[in-house]
């Protein structure tokens, strides 16, 4: 049994009605392609067979837009439409590269940006270049609508924090102009599977290229959430980027990160793994 | 509570009868469209694999409900035994079927990408078909048959 009933609102209005009246008795679908496994598998709240709502017919809800600060994506946007997408292509390329590996092809073509925020794993492939780039969250209720800090809407594995009658109807994410963007993911193979552990920068050079003016370095998969590293960040900051500031860095990150040992991967090898990572993504900056 | 679906597979309109609850493979199968095959049914083997709206999907980790309006092309609607597709020709030549099992989803993938892409590269067919386990063959007759039906899509052979 997937479901004793699924509602196909075809307006955002009727949709957060909905939501308002069944409020925890209702989830949202969109592409639905981790929903309904985890309803199949009968795990957590997805084994009482919910009450689905499906927000497939309200296509207000696609959409890519690029306004003068920010690219705002809708809730039914899918990871191929980003991945086609010429405005993702040059604001977020960090994110076109995270995107690309999620899955399997079928997979992308199903599935949303928005759900994988609101699936919020740590090991989630979008989350790390959100993180860095302080990406936000719209949340909207029948009579409100704020946006939240991306660090503030994901409080856990699998834990959001979103009212009870609200619905996610955007993510923000900022422009950085100037800004060098990159991500990389180490996973045990390259279809089908999950991060072992992953790590997004996005870096500002000064003109003369002797100093890091900005820099925002995210990790997957070594915490409960997606965390910042931010005293290698600080330490990155406020020295001379050179080779020695690398290594540095990369001693720096390896004692920030706090992962675990699970399935995928054990302890040590992803705190060593942090420095590796972020050392290539330095001198690839260094060099260029 | 049952209702009614309104979809276009392999270009014919239909009216459906369906269950809340229901996949789109269930219904597909029950339809008659028996070349959509049941693998693993939790969106990892492939096997299962239509185009939705011209994009390969898998269809166990679908609700029928969520494809309203859409169209759905299933492997009984790109070729048949006496008029097969060029990609079909091509598993058919290069010698790539085993068991028989994946193939559906694979040729369904491997259009997927050359409907988009009409001169892939080997990795880029590696990828496109990285959602479609085959445990009876190793893969390489596969990506060197999609190789071979891009040359003929393009005209070439």
């Amino acid at each position: 049994m997937y479901s004793n009933e699924i509602l196909s609102p075809t307006s955002l209005k009727e949709a957060l009605a909905i939501k308002d009246q069944y409020v925890n008795d209702i989830f949202p679908l969109a592409g639905g392609t981790d929903v309904l496994v985890m309803v199949r598998n009968k795990l957590g709240v997805w084994g009482e067979s919910p009450v689905l709502l499906n927000l497939n017919n309200i296509p207000k809800l696609n959409f890519i837009l690029e306004t003068d600060s920010n690219i705002e994506i809708g809730p039914l946007v899918t990871h191929t439409q980003l991945l086609e997408s010429p405005i993702i292509q040059k604001h977020v390329p960090a994110l076109i590269k995270a995107i690309s590996i999620i899955g399997s092809p079928q997979i992308r073509n199903l599935g949303t940006l928005t759900g994988n925020v609101c699936r919020a794993s740590p090991a989630a492939d979008t989350l790390a270049t959100l993180y860095a780039r302080d990406t936000q969250v719209q949340i909207q209720t029948v009579n409100n609508s704020k946006l939240v800090p991306i660090k503030e809407f994901i409080t856990g594995p699998g834990q959001i924090n979103i009212p009870e009658n609200g619905l996610v109807t955007k993510i923000v994410i900022p422009k950085l102009e100037g800004y060098f963007g990159d991500y990389i993911s180490l996973r045990q193979r390259y279809a089908l599977s999950i991060v072992v552990v992953s790590i997004a920068v996005e870096a500002l050079l000064s003109k003369d290229r002797s100093r890091m003016d900005d820099i925002r370095i995210s990790l997957g998969a070594v915490a409960p959430t997606i965390v910042r590293a931010t005293k290698t960040e600080i330490l990155l900051k406020s020295n001379a980027f050179t080779k020695n500031l690398i290594e540095k860095a990369e001693k720096m990150i390896i004692e920030e990160s706090r992962p675990i040992t699970d399935i995928r991967s054990n302890k040590r090898y992803r705190k060593a793994m942090t420095g590796v990572l972020l050392g290539r993504i330095l001198r690839e900056i260094l060099s260029h | 509570m049952s209702q009614i679906l309104h979809v276009t597979i392999n270009g014919t309109s239909k009216e459906i009868a369906i269950e809340p609850d229901e996949i789109l493979l269930d219904i597909l199968r029950r339809e008659g469209y028996k070349g959509v095959k049941r693998g693993c049914k939790e969106g990892t083997c492939g096997t299962c694999t239509i185009l939705l709206n011209d994009k390969a999907v898998k269809s166990c980790i679908l609700l029928a409900a969520q494809t309203e309006n859409c169209s759905i092309i299933t492997i009984e609607g790109i070729g048949t035994r006496d008029n097969p597709h060029p990609i079909q020709q091509a598993f058919v030549d290069e010698g790539v079927v085993q068991c028989g099992f994946c193939i559906p989803g694979m040729i369904l993938s491997a259009k997927n990408l050359l409907d988009n892409n009409p001169s892939p590269t080997k990795d880029e067919v590696k990828m496109a078909l990285d959602g479609n386990l085959c445990r009876c063959t190793g893969y390489s007759g596969q990506i060197k048959a999609v190789l071979a039906a891009a040359a003929v899509m393009r005209g070439e052979k």
